[in-house]
């Protein structure tokens, strides 16, 4: 297979079945999306079960796949973290409908914006540093919230609740972290 | 209504999937009503939280990983398969169903009465005939001379398909046998004993050139005859295949027979079995219950002799 295809173009081939370009795009994909799953189930082997899983709706559903914009990348990042937060509610019977295509198509594909910049896997590793430095360049506080939103997937009340604090003083926080991610990477690009 | 700052506001939690429900249904109202909404930032916020995980210290999958992968997709795609040759099987047989009830009654024709000259006898007449007169002088009865009874040519699906004059099947019909002219056997010998084989010079007669030649001649009446044995050939083939359905039927009717009797020959032998196994074991029953029965009435007789002898006669051995 072409190392030198595309994201896009891998997705494109995955969806006239070609299984060298799931390869491809597993060797590619798997390790980020490893890193973010284990993060979320804490633990090996579910990680790697929910992995699996997702290679697998990759194959079957490719043709459902829709990427508004050039960026397989965002599509692919938060596909993986709405189906291992799924698997973990799941398992703490948080969720018990029924996993269907209908849920998966509503709750599971994300629905990104058309005007997501084209982004993929190279050019993130690329500026993996300053993506570095701008999340951590955050206060710790800052940088929990983030945590609890995005790997926990506790919502902005849930963190209230948990953190004792009040649903305004979090809304705040959040907003005000991802701005600042979002300027540093600015700035870290500029410079 | 929602205020537009408000919507604004929750760009970010949207982005990280955070949002209360009932703001992301505030949310999905607001831009399903058609406000202006701020996609491209939404984008900017979408595109910054999908860059969290980068931060994160890369961990390497185990490569077994890779392995059970595609061991889940092979084993899907066996499953997928096995499920659609089963699809196809099933869609295969309801279509030979669909095809066997389709196929129509085989149509058989309808039976003719040929209507004949031939007087019918009158049970009265039978009455009428005095008894001493049934002896009668053969030489005296004269039959009545047939007239030719033409036919009346059956208009049948099968047939009516098949354009021809009724003039020509009935010729057809006729038959003619080759006369075979007769050879006397003395003849024939002397023939091939006059018979000398020819010389290498002398040419023998092209006996083939002579028969295609007479076979051109006779060519027209041929043909027309060719045509007429094709359209009785038709016809033959027609009603054998009538006769062969008849034919099958009546076997198979015969074997729904033969199995019923079958059935029915085994059920009365077990019944009789039956009978004979619970006779002879009824008899030795009562007859051993007889036996029984003898056998306590010695032993009650002899016990009451016993007591007699023994209450007669106390002091007997004293």
């Amino acid at each position: 297979m072409d190392t030198k295809l595309t994201d896009i173009e891998l997705i494109q081939r995955i969806s006239n079945r070609d299984s060298k370009a799931l390869e491809a795009l597993y060797d590619r994909y798997s390790p980020v999306l490893y890193t973010l799953v284990k993060k979320i189930v804490n633990d090996k082997s579910k990680a790697e079960e929910v992995i699996a899983e997702i290679f697998v709706i990759l194959w079957q559903k490719s043709s459902k796949i829709v990427v508004n914009s050039d960026n397989l990348y965002s599509w692919l990042i938060n596909f993986t973290r709405n189906k291992a937060l799924d698997f973990i509610r799941r398992e703490s019977a948080l969720i018990v409908d029924e996993y269907n295509d209908e849920y998966q198509d509503k709750f599971i594909f994300p629905n990104l914006s058309a005007f997501v910049p084209p982004n993929d896997l190279e050019q993130t590793f690329n500026r993996r540093d300053k993506i570095y430095s701008a999340f951590h360049n955050l206060t710790e506080a800052q940088q929990y919230v983030l945590s609890l939103a995005y790997y926990e997937g506790l919502s902005e009340s849930d963190i209230a609740s948990k953190l004792n604090i009040p649903l305004l003083t979090v809304k705040s926080k959040i907003r005000v972290a991802l701005n600042s991610v979002k300027e540093n990477l600015e700035k870290e690009e500029n410079q | 209504m929602i205020d537009e700052q408000k919507i604004i506001g929750m760009l970010q939690a949207k982005a990280l999937g955070c949002l209360d429900p009932i703001e992301e249904t505030d949310l999905q109202n607001y831009i399903n009503e058609g406000h202006i909404f701020s996609w491209e930032e939404l984008g900017q916020f979408q595109h910054a939280a999908s860059l969290l995980p980068m931060a994160l210290e890369l961990e390497i999958p185990n490569a077994e990983l890779k392995d059970r992968v595609a061991l889940r997709l092979i084993k899907l795609s066996d499953e997928l398969r096995s499920k659609k040759v089963l699809e196809e099987e099933k869609l295969e047989v309801e279509e030979d169903v669909e095809e066997f009830e389709k196929i129509e009654t085989p149509y058989f024709e309808p039976l003719i009465e040929i209507e004949s000259d031939v007087v019918e006898v009158q049970e009265d007449l039978v009455t009428d005939i005095n008894q001493d007169e049934i002896s009668f002088n053969l030489d005296e009865i004269s039959l009545q001379e047939f007239e030719a009874v033409e036919v009346p040519y059956p208009q049948t699906s099968v047939f009516s398909e098949i354009e021809v004059p009724v003039e020509n099947i009935v010729e057809q019909a006729a038959i003619e046998i080759p006369q075979v002219e007769e050879i006397k056997v003395e003849e024939a010998f002397a023939d091939a004993e006059s018979f000398t084989p020819p010389t290498e010079n002398e040419n023998i007669p092209d006996t083939t050139v002579e028969s295609k030649q007479v076979a051109e001649q006779e060519d027209p009446n041929k043909q027309m005859d060719l045509t007429k044995k094709s359209v009785a050939e038709k016809m033959f083939k027609a009603i054998e295949q009538d006769f062969d359905s008849l034919k099958y039927q009546f076997d198979e009717s015969e074997k729904k027979l033969t199995r019923g009797l079958l059935i029915s020959y085994v059920i009365i032998a077990v019944l009789l079995a039956l009978l004979i196994f619970s006779f002879f074991k009824f008899s030795s029953d009562i007859k051993s219950l007889e036996n029984e029965v003898k056998s306590l009435e010695k032993n009650l007789s002899s016990q009451l002799f016993n007591k007699d002898r023994t209450n007669r006669d106390p002091y007997f051995f004293s």
